[in-house]
Parts: structure tokens; sequence; C-alpha cells
């Protein structure tokens, strides 16, 4: 009886071990967080100061990402928010993406219209070009790239959910 | 809530909590925990945990105040 539980790991053990990762991932994160802020008031914002926590933070999150949907935990996750949400996720990636857009394309108009015009008619103008041709440049670009996961992450879905019937 | 059967199932069994730990592959302290109720084990040391007691998982991890 000893061989065939010798391989067994002790899965409390293993799940607050886990527990402990997660945690530590938090810390690290807000870390991270801390110093950019930091970075950013004592340096300014285009210092090149703040290369290794962006690194750091997006590293991460792309990992995560990636690791979510090829382990189609990404697709369950959506299917779990379809079922008890009344807007569907690929809904709110659209408009979520399209808010993004909106909101890049108001900061570069403001910071524009801020920084660069002389009087309130140049402003106005310079705000309107800035924020139509930021819209024209980040729209699709956006929507290429969370369409793209949303779609990726739905093939990998699919595919897991067919080897799971054949089985 | 506190796993009685699983407890008196191991004393029938004449084995200590760190016995029947040593045979699942798990710590004494798991073993202690799953009694008290205050860890879920999964279906796999449920399993373990039953072959090694000599009883099924309805002996041992079903409730009859949990069915409906």
């Amino acid at each position: 009886m000893m061989k065939v539980f010798k391989k067994i790991t002790d899965e409390r053990i293993e799940n607050v071990r886990n527990k402990i990762y997660k945690e530590m991932y938090h810390v690290i994160m807000a870390i991270c967080l801390l110093s950019v802020l930091f970075k950013i008031y004592k340096y300014g914002v285009g210092s090149g100061e703040l290369y290794l926590e962006l690194v750091i933070l997006l590293a991460s999150g792309v990992y995560y990402l990636a690791r979510s949907i090829f382990l189609g935990v990404f697709w369950d996750e959506v299917e779990m928010h379809d079922r008890t949400s009344k807007t569907q996720m690929s809904k709110k990636t659209i408009f979520g993406t399209v808010g993004l857009a909106l909101i890049i394309a108001t900061i570069m108009g403001v910071n524009s219209a801020v920084s660069y015009a002389d009087g309130s008619s140049q402003g106005l103008w310079y705000f309107v070009l800035v924020w139509c041709v930021s819209v024209m440049i980040y729209l699709p670009i956006l929507l290429l790239f969370f369409g793209g996961i949303y779609l990726l992450a739905k093939k990998i879905g699919m595919k897991n959910s067919e080897d799971n019937k054949k089985l | 809530m506190k796993n009685i059967k699983l407890k008196l199932a191991r004393v029938e069994k004449d084995l200590s909590q760190d016995e029947l730990a040593k045979i699942v592959g798990v710590s004494r302290q798991t073993i202690g925990l799953i009694e008290s109720g205050k860890y879920n084990p999964s279906l796999s040391l449920c399993i373990g945990i039953c072959i090694a007691l000599s009883r099924t998982l309805n002996d041992l991890f079903w409730d009859e105040e949990i069915k409906d």
C-alpha cells in the first residue's frame, strides 16, 4: 500500500504554498508599482529609469495571459462570466477596447492642445485633429490586439472542449 | 464540520494520525485538519484515505445532512 501512495505529495501543503506564491506575487507587484511612482516623482516620466519595473509588470502580465490562454483557463473564465453576466465578454471586450482607444486619443489630444497650441481656437483645432488621428491609429490596433487574444483563447478553448468530448 | 466517521474508522483500524498520514502520503497535520473539518481534501486524497482504512467514500465522506 505504501508504494501506491508514495508519489502523492501533500496537497494541503501544495495549496498553501500556492496561496503564499500568489500573495508573494501581489507583494512584488506592489513594490514595483511603488517604485514606478517614486521614480516618476523623483526623475520624471521620460527619464528611462522605469524600464526594469515596467518589464517586470508587463512580462508577468503577458506570461499569465499566455499561460491561461494556452491552458484553456481564460476561455473557461469567459464561459463562467457569460453564464452569469447579462453582457457577454465579447461585447465587453469590444466596448472596453473602444473606450480605451477613446481615452488614449483624448489624453493625446489634450496634451497636444495644452503643449503646442497658442490660442484657444488653435488648441481646439489641435485637439480635434490629434484626437481623430489617434482614434484612427489606436482603435484598429487595439481591436486587433484584444480581439485577437479573445479569438485565440476561443479557438484553443473550443479545441480543448472537443478533445475532452472525445475522451 | 468535524469528520467523526473518519476518526472512528482510523481508531477502529488501530492507526494513529501519523501512521495514516504516512500510508496516504500526507502530513499528520493534514489528517488532523480533515478530521476537524478545517480542510476539504481532494477526491484522490479521499479515495486514498478510504483505501487505507478499507472503507468507501460513502462511509467516510458522505453526510446525510447535506443531501439536500
